[in-house]
């Protein structure tokens, strides 16, 4: 049964006029990055150097796939149910042999294969594109992984679109409440962060009075010895103290960003795409180290970089979880009338 | 045998009852017409009926299938065509009935044969490849019906089936339904248009504000309807100057001046020739008054009486 709908979903997004348009612009966006992002690179090589890097081209792109496929995958879901009430055909699907749940979970896998044939296509075609850079095993493992992130990025997009088109009477309402939902979790995530985390990190460290004084008397050149070591102790203390204030700013602020699941596609595609991007422990994001040598083998495994990332695949796991729980049981709970 | 009984069975929607303590019993292979206004309950009532929706209180059965427990076994012997609906629109006509009979494990090749037997019997052999969006509403309803046939049902749950068909189209349900009985089939056909019910049911039962207000078979709602309120009207020779009659009688009046009007709790023509006769009046008409199902329907529904 979940096969039979699944199939006919299947069928009607790809066939549908809002798959083949938006799908095409994103291939078209995608398309048009990777070329201005090899004529940029080119232009600013220096002669002799070693050429761009697989992740200095996906960097650029990435930003399309992750607000333009977001967009796409809402598109998606917004009226999987609603579109089935505005038709009329949900009395007459349900007349027939066939249990809610089963409804369900066929509309989410229909969702789930187109959105996967979308991946795969943009897949093929990136890759293509990248050939000329020249790809490695390890560059492929980690574009195979980056677009399974960016399938599972978008699943959370979709499913909740089809939680949205659940709960809704009516398509316009569930594109309205996906999209209010996408731009606060791409946009108000970061304000709200910064606020809560001035406030919950309390007041900044001032330099103490004592410290300023002694400043002052070291830069016009009359401090003592004593008075320069008293200097580097006071001053020792507030540095101290600012960078115990910086990082619990830093972790309240991290909390708060890993909701975003844009953010959290953002560092993980950091960590998976660059195999010398590593944690830092004190910003708790992503963090580059120099350009290496173009022998210099890769700085992480792929397991490596996956785990600097393991909390934001767990909030972008958590999310698709809910979404489905609550896409599910909006559908199971909802009345027929 | 009744192949549908639902015992109290009750829907309430935000405060409102839909379906009020329904006590229904349907016979196997029958017509039962659902008669009942726009907003009786009738739609809730077959929704309760399939499962569709879970009632508030009370049970319904069908083939002695709990609904309530089994809705999708209820839903395998049933076939449904429900009242403003549409069979999809982005598939043709014949992979609508094709999607449909993947729920019930029908092999496609015996999916195949039967659509298009079933497209042939509505009349959408030549719109089988059509897209359904394209479709009039006579279409969809057609297809509908088609997509209810697809299991080959024993109970058939029609909802306002002749909605947006034509005259003729109508006509061809109401043969097409018919010809289904023949087959021994069970039709649970609802409506608010009294004829079509009149004409095809065997059996009816009347709904208003999800109250069962009657049900049986014609016959049997129009004597139900007169039982303790019959009406004879007399009409004598001379004209009629009478004080009181002792006859046992509810009420009587003089309509112009030779015809009595008599609202009696049983018949008592015999009585009331004997007593004009003894009057001294000659009686050239007597008949008991039969009620039209459209006049049981007006009373019941919209003066308020109940059984």
């Amino acid at each position: 049964m979940i096969g039979a709908i699944a199939g006919k979903e299947f069928r009607d997004y790809l066939t549908g006029r809002r798959f083949l348009i938006i799908f095409s612009f994103l291939l078209a966006t995608i398309t048009l990055s990777l070329i201005q992002t090899k004529m940029g690179l080119e232009s600013w090589n220096v002669p002799g150097s070693e050429g761009p890097k697989m992740y200095d081209i996906m960097f650029g792109l990435s930003f399309y796939l992750g607000f333009i496929g977001a967009i796409f995958a809402l598109s998606l879901g917004f009226d999987a149910v609603t579109r089935e009430h505005e038709d009329r055909t949900l009395k007459v699907l349900m007349g027939h042999p066939v249990f809610r749940d089963q409804v369900i979970l066929g509309k989410l896998l229909g969702g789930a294969l187109t959105l996967g044939v979308a991946v795969a296509v943009t897949a093929l075609i990136t890759t293509g594109m990248l050939l000329w850079i020249g790809v490695t095993i390890d560059d492929y493992l980690r574009l195979f992984t980056y677009f399974l992130l960016i399938y599972l990025y978008l699943m959370t997009f979709f499913t909740m679109a089809v939680a949205f088109s659940a709960h809704s009477k009516s398509s316009g309402n569930a594109l309205m409440y996906s999209l209010v939902m996408f731009l606060a979790l791409m946009t108000i995530l970061m304000p709200i962060g910064s606020i809560v985390a001035h406030k919950l990190a309390g007041p900044k460290p001032e330099m103490p009075d004592e410290l300023k004084a002694l400043q002052e008397q070291m830069m016009q050149g009359n401090a003592s010895m004593e008075e320069m070591q008293k200097y580097q102790t006071l001053m020792d203390e507030y540095q101290n103290q600012t960078e115990k204030w910086f990082k619990r700013y830093w972790k309240i602020q991290e909390y708060f960003q890993m909701f975003s699941p844009e953010n959290d596609f953002t560092t993980i595609t950091n960590y998976v795409l660059n195999p010398y991007a590593e944690k830092s422990e004190e910003q708790g994001m992503a963090y580059m180290v120099a350009n290496p040598g173009e022998n210099e083998k890769p700085k992480h495994s792929l397991m490596e970089s996956l785990s600097f990332a393991e909390k934001e695949l767990a909030v972008l796991v958590g999310y698709l979880v809910l979404w489905f729980v609550v896409a599910y049981l909006g559908f199971v709970r909802a009345e027929i009338r | 045998m009744n192949i549908i009984e639902t015992e109290n069975l009750t829907k309430v929607y935000d405060g409102t009852r839909a379906v009020d303590h329904l006590n229904l019993r349907v016979k196997r292979g029958s017509v039962f017409g659902f008669l009942g206004p726009n907003g009786a309950g009738k739609t809730t009532t077959i929704l309760l009926l399939l499962g569709l929706i879970q009632p508030t209180e009370g049970k319904a059965y069908v083939a002695g299938i709990d609904v309530q427990e089994k809705p999708v076994e209820v839903k395998k012997i049933s076939g449904f065509m429900p009242a403003e609906s549409s069979p999809y629109p982005t598939l043709s006509a014949l992979e609508n009935l094709l999607y449909f009979a993947k729920f019930y494990r029908i092999p496609r090749e015996e999916a195949e044969k039967r659509a298009k037997e079933l497209l042939e019997l509505v009349g959408l052999s030549d719109a089988a490849n059509k897209k359904v969006g394209a479709f009039s509403t006579g279409m969809k309803q057609r297809l509908l019906l088609a997509q209810a046939l697809i299991n080959d049902p024993e109970v058939l749950f029609l909802d306002e089936p002749t909605n947006g068909l034509d005259p003729k189209g109508a006509v061809e349900l109401r043969e097409l339904v018919r010809d289904l009985k023949k087959e021994g089939k069970t039709i649970f056909f609802s409506s608010h248009i009294l004829p079509e019910v009149e004409e095809v049911s065997d059996e009816i039962g009347i709904i208003s504000s999800g109250k069962l207000l009657i049900s049986g078979s014609q016959e049997e709602i129009k004597r139900k309807f007169i039982e303790g309120r019959y009406l004879i009207s007399v009409e004598t020779k001379e004209s009629l100057e009478i004080k009181d009659l002792n006859v046992g009688l509810i009420e009587w009046r003089i309509s112009g001046s030779k015809e009595l009007i008599v609202y009696a709790e049983r018949d008592i023509r015999e009585e009331l020739l004997r007593e004009l006769s003894e009057k001294g009046y000659t009686v050239v008409d007597i008949h008991l008054h039969e009620p039209s199902l459209e006049e049981v329907f007006m009373e019941l529904v919209y003066g308020g009486r109940k059984e």
